[in-house]
């Protein structure tokens, strides 16, 4: 059984070496996607274009304009003195955040009454509302923490703050979006590679007739699977090696945790997602229907594994259709090992889950498969 | 136990509502080369491919090589070879590469394997060839390089499921003669086609249409059977005069090559004498000749001969049907 295992991933190998479109799109998609994803996607909002609309024209108005820029966070790209300007100037993206400093800003903050600050955001962009408005909530906040400490050490108490909030962000301690996205990017790249590559290695014997001709010797499908699947389960483990060495070196992602489990546990995900092209496999009769099943499939890995949008923001439908796909369990593994260091106990839970959607695929796949033969 | 490499039992298989193979009765002897002819979509593949094991019959039984098609058929699988329509090749991989790809599938001892690529090659002409990528070689060449690959492993039993399909006149005739070589060494060989001039090179035939065997026999006793006698004829006007002796009950076939009708008359009627009947004096006619009747007028005539009766049988049937259905 081995032995003819053996005979089609030699013959499978000997056509990837002469197929080498197939072979330079294994190596540099990883790379592409690498850049892409590492670089050019970046979730920290900063340098949101702003306008600012100071009726009060006072030294206090001045201050807190020139504070809330100090975060880095307001670019201020201009000044206009009426509503009607800013609406004009959102309407057409010229800027995304307009701050209004009301006429009295200055009087009623003498007067020690409560100062009204205006923030007015483009909702049409929600990322970029959320951060807007936390960040000068807080930046108020603080600022009017100072404003009350002034006031009572005027009256002769001693200045200190009630409640000092100390952040402390584990694993990613700045916060580099690089660090959460690169090391799923294996488990995306993976998925993306093994579905298609054997659907349309399957596809692809089915066209050309050559399957009719298996079918009629004494191979086994088992045999043939085997024999399918084994040469790109060692494309995948070179894929995911390539990714990694990227994130060390060019991304400066702190790979922590035990490589071994990583790539032990890399073994399931892997049979997975190439049960799955088999079983894409069987329901497309040419190579390009089982390129497009692929494609089809990757969307949804990509939307609602958790690899960009996070798992806890999705409705309780979505949440359930996540932990179906094997992208979602193996996204938490490679992050709890690599980021974490977790250990085995860490991941086990992921485990069981990842061997239980590769077992239901295979049962699905075989099935189909036998059918398909008749 | 008997000297039947291939035997079925009205062997039958559906599709749903299609019939596609009827109670097909064959008996194949070793060392035979054994055609089986029929019009696409007649169900020769399909009887090949319960012969060969990889699907069920729905109803009947057979056996090949000794072993039962629907309870053995891993052993069936081991013992014989099999070319699809479309000599199945991995175009890149090189000759030698496919055989002996198949050589590794069918098992072939290590011990042997390079001495039997070596020898189908060379049986095959392909020795100069063989690093060359099997998707750049011709029709005639691919052919060889299927049947190669089928013969790796020296079966008793040879499937070719349209052997010939697209291979240019000169490879045809080469292959033939393989064709005859192995069959001479002892293998049996069951071919479907539908080009009549092969049918005449097999030993033995069965013609099957609409998923039944019409007849089976030697060719010459296949051609007997029908009892028919051609002629050829000149004429100008060959498509008024073919019209005229289609009139005549005892035609069963006139076909038109340039200025020359060919006849066929059933029931040993004699063709000259049915031609000076409906002819003479009204047509110009030359000289003419008494034609060899091949194989391909027996099955024209059996296909037709099939049709008519069906079409005579077809209004009772509706009638019975009528009777039967509600008011």
């Amino acid at each position: 059984m081995i032995l003819r295992a053996l005979v089609i991933a030699h013959k499978e190998l000997r056509q990837l070496r002469r197929d080498r479109l197939t072979l330079a799109m294994m190596v540099m998609l990883p790379l592409l996607q690498l850049m892409l994803f590492g670089y050019a996607i970046n979730t920290d909002v900063r340098h949101i274009p702003t306008i600012v609309y100071d009726q009060d024209h006072s030294a206090a108005s001045r201050d807190i304009v020139r504070s809330l820029q100090a975060t880095g966070f307001y670019d201020v790209v201009g000044h206009v003195e009426s509503t009607k300007a800013i609406e004009a100037a959102l309407r057409q993206s010229v800027a995304k955040v307009a701050i209004v400093v009301p006429a009295n800003f200055s009087t009623e903050l003498a007067r020690g009454t409560p100062a009204r600050l205006e923030l007015v955001v483009d909702g049409s962009d929600p990322q970029t509302v959320a951060s807007a408005t936390n960040t000068a909530a807080s930046l108020v906040a603080a600022r009017s923490g100072e404003l009350l400490l002034a006031r009572l050490s005027k009256n002769g108490d001693a200045a200190f703050q009630p409640i000092e909030l100390e952040p402390n962000t584990w694993y990613n301690p700045d916060l580099r979006t690089a660090v959460y996205v690169v090391p799923g990017l294996v488990g995306v790249i993976l998925t993306m590679t093994m579905v298609m590559l054997t659907a349309m290695a399957i596809a692809r014997e089915r066209e050309r007739g050559t399957l009719e001709q298996l079918i009629v010797s004494p191979v086994r499908p088992i045999e043939l699977i085997l024999g399918k699947i084994f040469p790109y389960t060692a494309i995948g483990y070179v894929q995911m090696t390539l990714v990694l060495l990227a994130a060390r070196v060019v991304f400066d992602v702190p790979l922590q945790g035990s490589f071994g489990l990583l790539y032990a546990l890399a073994f399931v995900f892997i049979s997975a997602n190439l049960a799955l092209g088999l079983l894409f496999s069987t329901l497309a009769s040419t190579q390009q229907q089982a390129m497009q099943m692929g494609m089809f499939f990757l969307l949804p890995n990509i939307l609602l594994s958790g690899f960009m949008f996070p798992f806890e923001g999705m409705p309780r439908p979505a949440q359930f259709m996540s932990e179906l796909l094997p992208l979602t369990h193996f996204l938490r593994i490679v992050r709890t090992i690599t980021l974490k260091g977790g250990d085995f106990s860490d991941v086990r839970s992921e485990l069981f889950w990842l061997t239980g959607i590769f077992c239901v695929l295979v049962l699905l796949a075989s099935l189909r498969f036998r059918k398909k033969l008749l | 136990m008997s000297d039947w490499v291939v035997e079925t039992d009205r062997l039958s298989r559906r599709f749903g509502e299609l019939v596609a193979v009827r109670d097909v009765t064959l008996n194949v002897a070793r060392g035979e080369i054994f055609g089986v002819l029929g019009p696409n979509g007649a169900g020769k593949s399909t009887t090949i491919r319960m012969l060969c094991g990889i699907l069920d019959p729905t109803s009947g039984g057979g056996k090949v090589v000794g072993f039962d098609i629907v309870r053995e058929a891993e052993r069936i699988k081991q013992r014989i070879g099999y070319m699809t329509q479309r000599f199945s090749l991995y175009e890149d991989l090189s000759v030698e590469e496919n055989v002996r790809f198949y050589a590794g599938i069918y098992g072939v001892p290590l011990s042997r394997r390079n001495a039997r690529v070596r020898a189908v090659l060379e049986r095959a002409g392909l020795v100069d060839r063989r690093k060359q990528l099997a998707g750049t070689l011709s029709g005639g060449f691919k052919q060889r390089v299927a049947l190669a690959s089928a013969t790796i492993h020296e079966p008793p039993l040879l499937f070719l499921d349209e052997p010939t399909a697209g291979v240019d006149p000169v490879s045809r005739r080469d292959f033939w003669e393989e064709i005859h070589r192995l069959a001479d060494e002892g293998t049996t060989i069951l071919l479907t086609t539908h080009y009549m001039d092969e049918a005449e090179r097999c030993h033995r035939l069965a013609f099957i249409f609409r998923g039944a065997v019409l007849d089976t026999g030697t060719p010459g006793e296949v051609v007997e059977r029908r009892h028919l006698r051609g002629a050829e004829v000149e004429t100008r006007q060959a498509s008024r005069a073919a019209a005229r002796l289609r009139e005549h009950a005892a035609v069963d076939e006139v076909s038109s090559y340039g200025n020359v009708l060919r006849l066929m008359t059933k029931g040993d009627a004699d063709p000259e004498v049915v031609v000076r009947e409906m002819l003479g004096g009204a047509f110009e006619l030359g000289a003419i000749r008494p034609v060899r009747v091949g194989v391909e007028d027996a099955f024209v005539s059996m296909v037709r001969g099939d049709t008519a009766a069906e079409r005579a049988s077809d209004p009772r049937s509706k009638a019975t049907r009528g009777e039967a259905g509600p008011p």
